[in-house]
């Protein structure tokens, strides 16, 4: 019970205090699961992490999953993934009050006239960071996906013919090693 | 039943969801603008935008707040946001029970290298396709726009961008 109940708070924790996104919150999962309680090493961590990027979902609720299961199994899979989810659904729903009451207000207008081009710099942004992480050859992919996209192909079936190809990839490879 | 569409909707997302948040935001577009056609794109944008201003992942609270907003109540965002985690849920238990097998498996690390950069372009269609609602509406939209990217690029946390944008926008409109 008392390891559940840390298991929690721990990832309530990386959950509440970590702003801008998921990336900010594995620093603090780290060190919450890695150097205070010490669930895992580093590299089971890091093990885990990279099993939760690679899987489809938000990284944050796979990786709580994750570790979850690794320290208490399914019943501490289920609490690490209630505490990551819980300040979302708590937070956002006030907000969401919060704008309702507000109704047509014209300064709460003018604000979000402010943010809508942030907006698309704060996606943007992540973008070009991570088209720095690839080679020059996959460029054309990202931008023949974009455009496909934007002229209205379902993004998920873009997702499908990539899990085909590259499992028609690995058959190729395969039979190139058999001869 | 809404509470049904909202779970479905989000379980997609959930489903298809490679390359995180941001690529995420791509797929919820098109459930909650296109195939629903609950919000336009610039409440689309608007909804963005509260999402960032609070903690947790971008997806987990765009769904809590579409899901609140087209469900009218919690129950409605509970759905969503339920939706959005049931697969993960369900493959992550199953990616946990087979940890060791599934270690330096060829298969699912090519699949998993050639959909990354289809990722990456879906975050790409993302910026470009919020750029359809009210977004640019004039010079001062282009300053915060420029403005907000060099903050970012200067390690800026991006609550501080909203906070910096928000008071340009009402300062100067």
């Amino acid at each position: 019970m008392k390891l559940l109940f840390d298991l929690f708070t721990s990832f309530l924790k990386s959950a509440l205090f970590t702003y801008g996104g998921g990336y900010a919150m594995i620093m603090m999962a780290e060190r919450e699961v890695c150097d205070k309680r010490r669930w895992l090493t580093r590299s089971q961590f890091l093990e885990n992490l990279s099993i939760a990027q690679s899987a489809p979902g938000p990284i944050s609720i796979n990786l709580s999953i994750l570790i979850g299961y690794n320290v208490k199994g399914v019943i501490g899979a289920i609490t690490a993934f209630c505490a990551t989810a819980l300040p979302s659904f708590v937070i956002l729903i006030i907000f969401a009050l919060f704008f309702r009451a507000l109704g047509d207000d014209p300064n709460i207008d003018k604000i979000f006239k402010g943010l809508r081009p942030a907006v698309v710099a704060l996606v943007v942004y992540p973008f070009l960071t991570f088209m720095t992480s690839l080679k020059t050859k996959e460029y054309p992919i990202v931008v023949l996906a974009a455009l496909l996209v934007t002229a209205g192909i379902p993004a998920i079936i873009l997702i499908i013919i990539g899990a085909i190809w590259g499992y028609c990839l690995v058959l190729a490879k395969r039979k190139k090693r058999i001869r | 039943m809404i509470y049904f569409e909202l779970f479905f909707a989000f379980f997609k997302v959930g489903i298809f969801g490679f390359g995180g948040g941001y690529a995420m935001l791509s797929l919820i577009q098109n459930e909650v603008v296109v195939n629903h056609e609950w919000l336009t794109a610039t409440e689309f944008t608007d909804v963005i935008a509260i999402s960032q201003m609070s903690p947790g992942a971008i997806s987990l609270n765009c769904a809590t707040y579409i899901g609140y907003d087209i469900g009218t109540n919690a129950l409605g965002a509970f759905a969503a946001l339920l939706g959005l985690c049931t697969p993960s849920l369900i493959l992550m238990l199953i990616a946990a029970h087979f940890q060791k097998r599934l270690k330096g498996n060829t298969y699912l690390l090519h699949i998993l290298r050639v959909i990354r950069p289809i990722a990456i372009g879906l975050i790409l269609s993302a910026a470009i396709m919020l750029t359809r609602g009210d977004t640019f509406t004039d010079y001062i939209s282009y300053i915060i726009f420029a403005v907000s990217l060099l903050l970012l690029k200067f390690n800026m946390n991006p609550v501080f961008v909203v906070v910096v944008s928000g008071t340009i926008g009402y300062l100067c409109y």
